[in-house]
């Protein structure tokens, strides 16, 4: 690998920190036999167990690079050495999962691209690489070669690098080897003192085999568990919009549709017992794994054949809020409409006004929205009200996490498992989303994520936001014509006195824009037009959630 | 909105609806207001809230009954907690009611006086301490949902008690009190009534105070407290405005600042008494209010029974009564071993509530009657009834009570010696009916004497009075429920301890359980031949004691009757009689007739045969499957369920919910995952493999070799055109699956690196 002279230098600053014992035998000729198998080895490195073979081929291309760039320099050691010792993990934890997992285990992406590069040239070339990595993240490759390269002139510890390990990036790699360049020509005194890196990595090895004094060991297993997972990433596989994961969803296999329907009668045949339940003032809780969404619907449906009136919540729904419900109850049962004041006088005004009896169905109580505690209280006053029944679902694992005994009390659950299997379409149409693919770059979908960033800015950042998002909801219509224009909105937030020169407001705006909270177009006048991303229901959530 | 979907397969709410609300009115009904209240309220018939059982086969007049029975039990339940928690706290009600009526006995006199020259109230310093809000804190048990209970007692008395009827109670729970100006606005709401804040113009407020610094025709917020003035003034002045705040943990410390302050200004002229629900210590009201509050406040302390005490009468007097009903009313509700068991854990392991007692109670009540048609059986009082129910058990009725395992034990029994009664009550239906009749009566006489022999069990450890020995009454009663109760070590320990005792302590102990045993028609009636035992046994104790007496005297009267083992022992151990070895002293089994030792052993075998018989376990008894309440896993199911392990056994070993011929049962060898399993359900066991950090390409590719083999199991519906296109559908699956297990809340996204999710789930930790 490298010449013998280097490969022998004695003492070592690392070898003293871990006190390890190193084997003194000069590694020679496994060196010697790593170069010579340098250009064999592209094809076979992803089946190779045996852990020395492996180590020479993880490096030949990084050597490649280094070797054109510097040959013989004492501070590419130091490099190769840095990255050898991370190589030496990842392969132990790539062996581990080999063994665990056989043949399950997908082979990471090495084993694919090598059998490319042997397609089209022998040597790994940059211009190949292109095509398969996108311009986004080779900037960010760029960015963090360029960081590392800091840091190794500085002569500081690599803990960047052991965040990206980008073992397979040849960006990386050949940044890093320039990095490993420019630390030898600044450092040429410290040479002698670093580790030859063959050895070490014998160290590594030989550490893992024999037993270990507690705190060494300690210190690998913590280590190993931060890399334990492989490096790839989803980039892989192709992008799959909304419409066609709707349609291969469709498609799936239906399995054991014959057992899920008996369940789901058994289900339906307590449908009295329930209602004799919940009439002696148990509230009903379910559980289980399934969406219960379909069976609870037709609970409540007979429910109100028996005479009751219902009132049906989508808890999963993003635009849901505690005030819809209240509004909806003080509205559709009680016919109040008029100023309701906060939540707590609404609140009040909808126990103290409810004479006649009504049942409330929430599917999933344990929803995003309603995890709030002012939702928790709303609802399990409802609960508690002599005339609320409250039937309710739960699906997340720690629900019973979100009511202390008080609460408990108050909702007084009969609990019942009704685990139907269903597919959880509705409750998890947001969840997927997030899988499918960029959701930066269409702004944030979930209300919750909005308010997350306006709760980080400034009062006075809030009040522009407000500006804008009143204006939309003030205009309504279609997503395509809305927004302000940029003078406009500017000259609004200063008449609020929210921004005192164009300078802040221009702050404020890049930080709206970063987090892709507002977006900007042109409009017909060649002026921007500013516009918020999101539809107009959610807005007004935002906005309710913001004020309260 | 739409008022009755009419397809059954819609959603109620539709997800596009923006809201995510959805109402649907009654049916028939045109408005909101005209839906009359059809639930809970008005009683519905029974036949819609009961099933008739037995498919459907149960006579009519049955399935009433039980609808009846449960109505009538639910009722009588209510009003026996409330009794007995009334009892209970009476004390600390009787001084709280003292508190408040004492309060102001002081102010009295010089609100009169008040009253002659309004104008001019002139706060003199000097008695300033009268200025005090007199605070009483109650200190009402760690649950503050069991406080709502006490309170409302409180304000019940108060409101009802003829000396206190100048008091006017409001409750200020802390869920209404986000803010100074809800609190406040719902204080007046409940000193005025909510008729006259709508009506602003009876509510004109008069300023009267000096230091009023109002206007005189300015018209005060309807949540201004000084509203309160100028209505107080006008009902008379005399009011005391009682305001109780019984969670006072919950509130919020600044809003119970200002109103406390507010509050303080106002008692110049409104009289106000203050309670306190206080959950956990005196120190939670030192912490929560600044040292101006605490000032002017003038502070006593109440303390209510505590809850073990509370179930422990609830127990005693609900449960282990014998069930006998007096005057047609339903007396005591038994309940199995399993489900007696669970209650006691979910109380003391758990909840420590009264409250939630008091629901699993009502909520067993309610599963007999709706679901065992043998409860019909209960409660059948009045002979004729009885004669009446057990005549119309139907066949259906009749084979339930021949597959009861009590029934099954009660033929073996009298299959050795009577074959032909044990042929003739499994054949004939009315030699059934009459056994049923007298299984009956036989319970009935086996409740009055355990009832009976535990009281005399509380005796014995009254007698024997040391704080190790004592046990609460509801474990008791576990212990008899779980049968053998004389074998107990405890209960032998007992008995020897009994014998240790002086002749008159026992002879008191025989007094009292013969009064117990007397104690009413029933009970003498099922004690016939004890009675007059333990009346034998008292003559000749008494006759021991008093030949004794002088005897005994040298040994300072204690014990008179052992002398002649003490002399052998003082002559063993050199003379010395410590208070230790007297009380060392063996038990001897093999006495001397006619000593008095023989007469203690005599009484003490007495009391253990009797013991041995009346608290039998209820499972010995024919036909107690009519009468005990045994489905423990309901009850458990209801209020102490795993919706946690529910997921991950629906997830993990999915056998037990669906039960198909496909997938592999139970634990197999190969662990491997069958490609029939739901998709959630492959991904969820794959996430079982993995460590803190999961990398979701890698989850992915796993996934999808799972899927592969589908093909080769002829699953696939839909052909996919390409490989692409399947490799899509894997993919959209796979998508599918994690965003599942993301919701039920098993991995999270992380930022810590690419693409990967953190499991959260380890185990079933």
């Amino acid at each position: 690998m490298t010449d013998p002279a280097t490969t022998a230098t004695t003492p070592r600053r690392r070898r003293l920190q871990t006190s390890l014992t190193v084997s003194s035998s000069p590694l020679t000729g496994r060196g010697a036999h790593a170069l010579s198998d340098e250009d064999s080895d592209q094809d076979t490195q992803a089946i190779l167990h045996h852990p020395t073979n492996k180590e020479n081929a993880a490096d030949t291309a990084d050597l490649e690079d280094a070797v054109a760039a510097a040959p013989n320099t004492p501070g590419r050691v130091l490099y190769t050495f840095q990255q050898k010792r991370r190589k030496g993990f990842s392969n132990l934890v790539r062996e581990g999962r080999a063994a665990m997992e056989g043949d399950v285990s997908p082979t990471p992406k090495r084993a694919r691209r090598g059998l490319a590069e042997d397609a089209g040239s022998e040597t790994p070339s940059r211009k190949g690489k292109n095509k398969e990595t996108p311009m986004r993240i080779r900037r960010e490759r760029k960015r963090k070669a360029e960081k590392q390269l800091a840091s190794v002139a500085d002569n500081a510890d690599s803990s960047e690098e052991d965040e990206d390990e980008s073992d397979e990036d040849s960006g990386t790699e050949a940044m890093a080897g320039a990095a490993a360049d420019l630390k030898a020509v600044a450092d040429p005194e410290s040479d002698n003192e670093e580790a030859d890196p063959q050895q070490d990595d014998d160290d590594e090895f030989n550490s893992h085999d024999r037993p270990q004094s507690s705190y060494a060991s300690y210190f690998a297993t913590l280590h190993s568990s931060l890399s334990a997972t492989s490096n790839n990433t989803l980039s892989k596989l192709p992008a799959l919009t909304a419409a066609s994961l709707k349609h291969h969803l469709a498609q799936a296999p239906q399995k054991h549709a014959a057992q899920r329907e008996f369940l789901e009668m058994l289900h339906e045949s307590q449908f009295l017992q329930w209602e004799f339940e919940s009439r002696h003032g148990f509230n009903l809780l379910f559980y289980g794994y399934g969406s219960k969404r379909r069976l609870l619907d037709r609970f409540a449906r007979h429910l109100n054949t028996r005479g009751a009136t219902i009132l049906v919540v989508n808890g999963f729904s993003p635009s849901l809020t505690i005030r819809g419900i209240l509004k909806r109850v003080s509205e559709g049962v009680l016919g109040h409409t008029g100023p309701v004041g906060s939540v707590h006088d609404h609140l009040a005004l909808v126990l103290s006004g409810l004479k006649n009896p009504i049942t409330l169905l929430v599917h999933n109580i344990d929803a995003q929205a309603l995890r709030a505690p002012i939702a928790q209280l709303v609802l399990s006053s409802l609960a508690a009200h002599r005339h609320v029944t409250l039937i309710a679902s739960i699906d997340h694992i720690n629900a019973p996490l979100l009511w202390d005994n008080v609460l408990a009390a108050r909702y007084s659950w009969v609990w019942h498992d009704v685990a139907t299997f269903a597919p959880y379409a509705a409750e998890t149409a947001l969840d997927r989303t997030a899988f499918v693919g960029n959701v930066g770059a269409d702004g944030p979908a979930v209300a919750g994520g909005v308010v997350h960033v306006l709760r980080a800015l400034n009062v006075n950042a809030r009040k522009i936001f407000a500006i804008l998002a009143e204006h939309q909801i003030r205009q309504g219509g279609r997503t395509g014509e809305l927004g302000l224009d940029y003078a406009v909105w500017y000259r609004l937030a200063r008449e609020g006195f929210y921004v005192a020169n164009e300078m802040t407001f221009r702050t404020q705006l890049t930080e709206f824009r970063d987090h892709c909270i507002v977006k900007s177009r042109k409009g017909t006048d060649g002026e921007d037009v500013m516009y918020v991303p999101i539809d107009n229901a959610v807005l007004e959530g935002i906005l309710e959630t913001l004020e309260a | 909105m739409a008022p009755l979907a009419s397809d059954s397969s819609e959603p109620l709410v539709h997800d596009d609806d923006d809201t995510g609300v959805c109402l649907l009115s009654a049916p028939g009904t045109a408005g909101p207001k005209s839906s009359k209240g059809r639930l809970k309220s008005g009683p519905a018939g029974p036949e819609e809230e009961f099933q008739r059982l037995y498919l459907g086969r149960e006579p009519t007049h049955l399935c009433t009954r039980r609808a009846q029975l449960l109505r009538r039990r639910l009722a009588w339940m209510e009003k026996k907690v409330e009794n007995i928690l009334g009892t209970l706290n009476g004390e600390a009600i009787d001084q709280i009611v003292a508190f408040v009526t004492s309060a102001h006995t002081e102010f009295r006199p010089k609100e009169s006086s008040d009253r002659h020259n309004p104008p001019s109230i002139s706060i003199d310093p000097l008695d300033g301490d009268h200025r005090e809000l007199p605070t009483g804190l109650v200190f009402a048990g760690i649950n503050p949902q069991d406080h709502d209970r006490l309170f409302a007692q409180v304000r019940s008395r108060l409101e009802a008690s003829a000396d206190t009827a100048d008091c006017l109670v409001a409750t200020l729970p802390a869920a209404r009190c986000a803010n100074i100006k809800s609190a406040s606005r719902y204080l007046i709401e409940q000193c005025l009534g909510t008729h006259s804040l709508l009506d602003d113009e009876s509510v004109e407020e008069i300023p009267t105070g000096t230091d009023s610094t109002l206007e005189c025709n300015a018209k005060l917020p309807n949540y201004d407290l000084q509203r309160l003035t100028g209505w107080h003034q006008r009902i008379g002045g005399q009011k005391t405005l009682v305001v109780i705040l019984p969670d006072f943990e919950s509130f919020d410390s600044s809003v119970l600042e200002t109103l406390l302050s507010i509050l303080s200004i106002l008692h110049r002229k409104v009289p106000f008494v203050l309670l306190f629900g206080v959950a956990t210590s005196i120190d939670v009201v030192y912490q929560s209010l600044s040292r101006e509050n605490l000032n002017s406040l003038r502070i006593e302390k109440f303390k209510s029974q505590q809850s073990q005490e509370c179930v422990n009468a609830i127990v005693e007097e609900m449960i282990m009564r014998h069930p006998l009903c007096v005057d047609g009313q339903p007396a005591s509700f038994k309940f199995g071993l399993d489900s007696f068991r669970f209650l006691m854990d979910n109380f003391q392991l758990h909840t420590l509530s009264v409250l939630s007692v008091q629901h699993a109670l009502k909520y067993a009540m309610m599963d007999m009657y709706y679901s065992n048609p043998l409860s019909v059986l209960m409660d059948a009082t009045p002979e004729q009834t009885k004669d009446d129910v057990v005549a119309s058990l139907t066949a259906d009725h009749l084979l339930d009570v021949r597959m009861t395992r009590s029934f099954r034990n009660h033929i073996n029994f009298v299959l050795e010696d009577h074959p032909e009664a044990a042929a003739a009550l499994l054949l004939d239906d009315d030699a059934l009916r009459l056994w049923i009749r007298d299984a009956l009566a036989y319970l009935d006489r086996y409740h009055v004497r355990y009832h009976v022999a535990m009281q005399c069990v509380v005796e014995l450890q009254n007698l024997i009075n040391s704080p190790t020995i004592r046990r609460a009454a509801r474990n008791l009663h576990l212990l008899g429920l779980q049968g053998e109760m004389v074998e107990s070590e405890y209960m032998k320990m007992l008995f020897e301890l009994l014998r240790k005792r002086k002749p008159a302590s026992i002879n008191d102990f025989l007094t009292a359980c013969a009064k117990s045993l007397t104690a009413d028609a029933t009970t003498s009636a099922a004690f016939t031949s004890e009675a007059a035992t333990i009346a034998a046994l008292q003559t000749e104790l008494a006759a021991f004691a008093s030949s004794d007496s002088e005897s005994s005297s040298e040994d300072s009267g204690d014990d008179g009757g052992l002398r002649e083992i003490r002399e052998s022992r003082k002559r063993a151990r050199g003379g010395r009689t410590t208070n230790v070895s007297k009380r060392l002293k063996p038990i001897v089994e093999h006495v001397k007739a006619g000593t008095l030792e023989a007469c203690v052993k005599k009484i003490v075998d007495f009391v253990r045969e009797f013991f041995a018989d009346a608290l039998k376990s209820y499972t010995e008894v024919p036909l107690h499957e009519a009468m005990y309440y045994s489905n423990e896993g309901r009850l458990k199911k209801a209020f102490h369920p795993q919706p946690r392990a529910a997921i991950q056994t629906a997830l993990g070993q999915t056998q037990h919910y669906l039960p198909c011929t496909c997938c592999p049962p139970g634990i197999s060898l190969d662990d491997t995952i069958s490609p029939h399993l739901n998709d959630a359900s492959v991904a969820y066991r794959l996430y079982l493999e993995c460590g803190r950090l999961i990398n979701l390409y890698d989850w992915f590719v796993a996934f999808g070799a799972i899927l592969e083999k589908e093909r080769d199991d002829k699953l696939e519906i839909a052909v996919a055109e390409s490989e692409e296109d399947r490799r899509l559908g894997i993919q959209a699956r796979f998508v599918n699956a994690i965003a599942e297990l993301q919701y039920l809340g098993f991995v999270k996204h992380t930022a810590r690196k690419t693409d990967h999710v953190v499991r959260l789930t380890w185990g079933n930790v």
